[in-house]
């Protein structure tokens, strides 16, 4: 059973990584607005297609 | 009489949605000329997406002020404002507060399709600003702020002190959040194997495994997440006050020690999965309950009222000023719709000032050269010059400022949660100490652990997590709904008041003079007709019908203005008349002061009548609020005496001409015959008795407008709807006191398990999730309960423009 306990360390250590880039997103700002990406997705980049 | 429509048929307004009168036969209608010209100049850019996204996206446009920006230009401003600067580029955040949907944020992330000086820009929905980066060598602050207020979306600019970016706040909050759930999740996940039937004794390796990687995984959450609970507790011992964070800092400290101290012992595995748990829960429960409404604010003081600057004319040259460095003597040029920044003599021109905001009156006074105008009120009509007589300190009515009201700083408002918690932590110790004491005497061996396991499982977490999820849930019903409270206490104080006073002009009655026509319609033509020739009149009357009209104006090439009596007019041959009944010729009606009667021809017409209309179900309401005994405090004149005893319940004061001292005065002493006083009121002459009330209750018809100093601040057509949110919360109140109970009752089987040493880890362990789990669904299903009960219709909370 002693597997176990490189099954746990492993996939904390994957967690913890997770962990870190939530950490890093955070301080890039990205959970500062929570609405307004919801709605840029609808946006057109290019420029408008001629009609 | 019937009351008519003048025109035959509304159409809304292609840009910004409200109604406006059809005009020639185009496809598209524009209310105002404002809306037409945003209209066109994004078509031309190409930006009719703008259009695409949402039906009618456009705010109304206001005439924006000529040169109002220029003070951006300076560098105190900038250094405000901008929050980066190099060789090329600026980076500077506005806050526009018309910002309400996702066209906006798409056309405010296009500027630079507008003016290709503009590099980019952003949006931050949630707290109503635009951050733009341009190049500060092609063009100024000052026009950028002038190009959003060309597409409707005026800047509003705070550059007092006490705006202090909080963004490091809502980055600790998400982190906290993030790293507590993981460690807690983690942790529960951990404990299952111990719970499921692995033994210490057959397996002593990996059971330990287990547990120190539990004591590891908890650190952070006492350390990172539990930490403001220990500074709250801390300082509460500070001010010699207990508040609910002192059980709850307690319970934590003793619940992780003693895990400590099993887990080194080998005894068993601690109880981390139950802190971590409580900990996650009421650090959300916190967050839930402490998320303001950033685009309101609740403490302005009379300061933000007033615009920065005011243009000085210096040799005939006009130079701006800020207002708080204006010295007597100095000759102020102030244009239509400036509100009038010192007290001051009219020197040229003439003008309406409207004053409805200051003192209430909601007839223009008409200022002759050599009176004197006071601070406050706002110019409506032409451009005047005047010269000051006070500097701005001195005006008439920041004496009012200087009342004791407003210099009592609030401390933080006492809530009956903390005042409950006072007497839970006596309790609690008392009974910890008599089991302790108790098991003493009896089985040595038990005693630490049954009192510790009294304070562990006594934890009021659950008296938290139903107090800070109930207020959380509350205060966002009540928001949209369209009433935003500035904090929890406020709730409470609501729920408490018994006396409700309210102001008359803006709050009773709309804020706007609305014209009527009763008589026979009149055609368009005609109706132009008239307008001109009142246009030509400087009496008040005409302005305030004129004022507020669409028309195209008709040349009329003889006109008359006979003084007292009316205008005269001859257009194609016929006679146009417009002034008093006895100047018509007509049959005089009760209420003539507001009246002008018209007659073409000698044959007559009809009559506008300007009033201040009531808001709709005014006196629906104040007779479903008896038993509070409503009252009326008002600035304004007795003229409208009569239309206030209509809706009044009978008998009730009706106090007019109260300056803002005396309004203050009344509702101190309503206080001292032992009332619980609310006022509800909106304009700068109620801000002192909205600061000496109980509850002060400002309203507001749109988010661009000045808020005095309040508890919350209402949307104005919800006052109709007055005692359905009283109704809310009063039974706001009752929820959370239920909810106590009924986790009073999880404490009280909590603590009698373990008194008596029964309590096993598994119980402590399903206890506390289902604990928590259970009170917030509760409080969710309960505040669904009251919000049904309200039975309003969802106000749209991003754009509280009714």
């Amino acid at each position: 059973m002693t597997v176990m306990i490189v099954l746990l360390s492993v996939s904390l250590g994957v967690g913890i990584f997770f962990l870190l880039a939530y950490r890093w997103s955070v301080k890039n700002g990205q959970f500062e607005d929570d609405q307004a990406p919801a709605y840029r997705i609808f946006f057109d980049d290019k420029k408008q297609q001629p009609k | 009489m019937m009351v008519a429509p003048v025109m035959a048929k509304a159409t809304s307004c292609a840009h910004c949605g409200e109604p406006c009168k059809p005009g020639i036969a185009n496809s598209l209608q524009f209310c105002c000329a404002g809306c037409q010209a945003v209209y066109s100049l994004l078509n031309r850019e190409g930006m009719s997406e703008y259009y695409c996204l949402n039906e009618t996206p456009g705010v109304t446009i206001k005439p924006a002020l000529t040169g109002k920006f220029d003070f951006l230009n300076e560098p105190e401003a900038t250094a405000k404002l901008v929050n980066f600067k190099d060789n090329n580029c600026t980076r500077v955040s506005f806050y526009l507060p018309q910002i309400h949907c996702s066209s906006c944020i798409w056309l405010l992330e296009n500027l630079q399709k507008i003016n290709p000086a503009i590099y980019s820009s952003r949006v931050n929905f949630m707290s109503k600003t635009a951050t733009v980066n341009f190049n500060h060598q092609l063009i100024g602050l000052s026009e950028v702020a002038s190009l959003l207020t060309s597409v409707g979306y005026e800047p509003h600019i705070d550059l007092s002190d006490e705006k202090e970016k909080d963004k490091n706040t809502s980055i600790k909050v998400w982190w906290k959040l993030g790293l507590t759930g993981f460690c807690f999740a983690n942790i529960m996940l951990i404990s299952f194997p111990e719970y499921l039937g692995l033994d210490y004794a057959a397996d002593p390796l990996l059971t330990n495994f287990f547990r120190y990687i539990n004591l590891l995984l908890s650190i952070p959450v006492l350390l990172i997440g539990g930490r403001e609970f220990y500074g709250n507790a801390f300082n509460g011992f500070r001010q010699k006050q207990i508040n609910i964070d002192a059980p709850i800092a307690l319970a934590i400290s003793i619940t992780f020690c003693r895990s400590v101290a099993e887990i080194l012992n080998g005894t068993s595995g601690g109880y981390l999965d139950s802190m971590s748990g409580i900990i996650f829960f009421m650090l959300i429960g916190r967050t839930l309950q402490q998320r303001t409404f950033s685009q309101l604010e609740f403490n302005r003081g009379y300061r933000a009222y007033f615009s920065v600057n005011v243009t000085v004319l210096k040799n005939k040259k006009e130079v701006a000023k800020k207002i708080n460095l204006v010295e007597k003597g100095d000759l102020l040029l102030l244009r239509h719709l400036e509100i009038v920044p010192v007290d001051c003599i009219l020197s040229k021109g003439d003008a309406l000032i409207d004053n409805s905001f200051v003192t209430g009156e909601s007839v223009p006074l008409q200022a002759r050269i050599g009176d004197i105008i006071y601070a406050g009120g706002k110019i409506s009509g032409g451009s005047i010059e005047a010269i000051a007589i006070q500097p701005f300190k001195q005006s008439s009515f920041t004496r009012l400022w200087e009342n004791a009201a407003f210099a009592k700083e609030e401390n933080n408002p006492v809530s009956f949660v903390t005042i409950i918690s006072r007497y839970f932590s006596l309790l609690l110790l008392s009974i910890a100490a008599a089991v302790f004491i108790y098991w003493k005497i009896n089985d040595p061996a038990n005693a630490w652990n049954a009192a510790t396991a009294v304070l562990i499982v006594a934890c009021p977490c659950t008296l938290l997590l139903s107090a800070s999820f109930s207020y959380g849930f509350i205060m966002q019903l009540l928001a949209s709904r369209g009433i935003f409270f500035k904090n929890t206490v406020a709730i409470e104080k609501l729920a408490a008041a018994n006396k409700i006073v309210f102001d008359k002009t803006g709050t009773l009655t709309e804020t706007q003079g609305s014209v009527k026509f009763e008589g026979d319609p009149l055609t368009i033509w005609e109706r132009n007709i008239f307008l001109s020739l009142l246009r030509q009149s400087i009496h008040p009357l005409c302005r305030a019908v004129t004022s507020s009209a669409n028309f195209s104006p008709v040349p009329i090439r003889y006109c008359r203005e006979i003084q007292g009596a009316g205008m005269l007019g001859k257009v194609d041959g016929k006679l146009y008349k417009a002034g008093s009944a006895v100047f018509v010729k007509a049959t005089a009606d009760g209420n003539d002061k507001c009246r002008i009667y018209l007659s073409v021809d000698e044959e007559i017409r009809g009559s506008f009548i300007i009033t201040n209309s009531l808001r709709e179900g005014m006196g629906d309401m104040l007779s479903s609020i008896i038993e509070y005994g409503p009252g009326l405090l008002s600035g304004d004149n007795q003229s409208s005496l009569s239309q206030m005893q209509q809706i009044f319940p009978a008998g009730t004061s009706l106090l007019f001409d109260q300056s803002p001292q005396q309004k203050l005065d009344h509702i101190q002493y309503l206080q001292k015959q032992g009332n619980n006083v609310l006022m509800i009121g909106d304009g700068l002459n109620d801000a002192g008795a909205l600061k000496q009330a109980d509850i002060g209750i400002s309203l507001v018809e749109d988010v661009f407008s000045f808020t005095p100093a309040c508890d919350a601040v209402m949307n104005a057509s919800l006052l109709r709807h007055l005692p359905a949110v009283l109704k809310a919360a009063k039974n706001a109140r009752i929820l959370i006191a239920a909810l106590f109970i009924f986790s009073l009752l999880y404490n009280t089987v909590g603590i009698w398990y373990s008194a008596t040493a029964q309590m096993a880890p598994m119980i402590a362990a399903i206890l506390m999730p289902a604990s928590s789990i259970s009170v917030v669904l509760l409080s969710a299903m309960g505040t669904w309960c009251i919000g049904k009960q309200m039975r309003l219709t969802k106000a749209d909370k991003n754009h509280l423009l009714t």
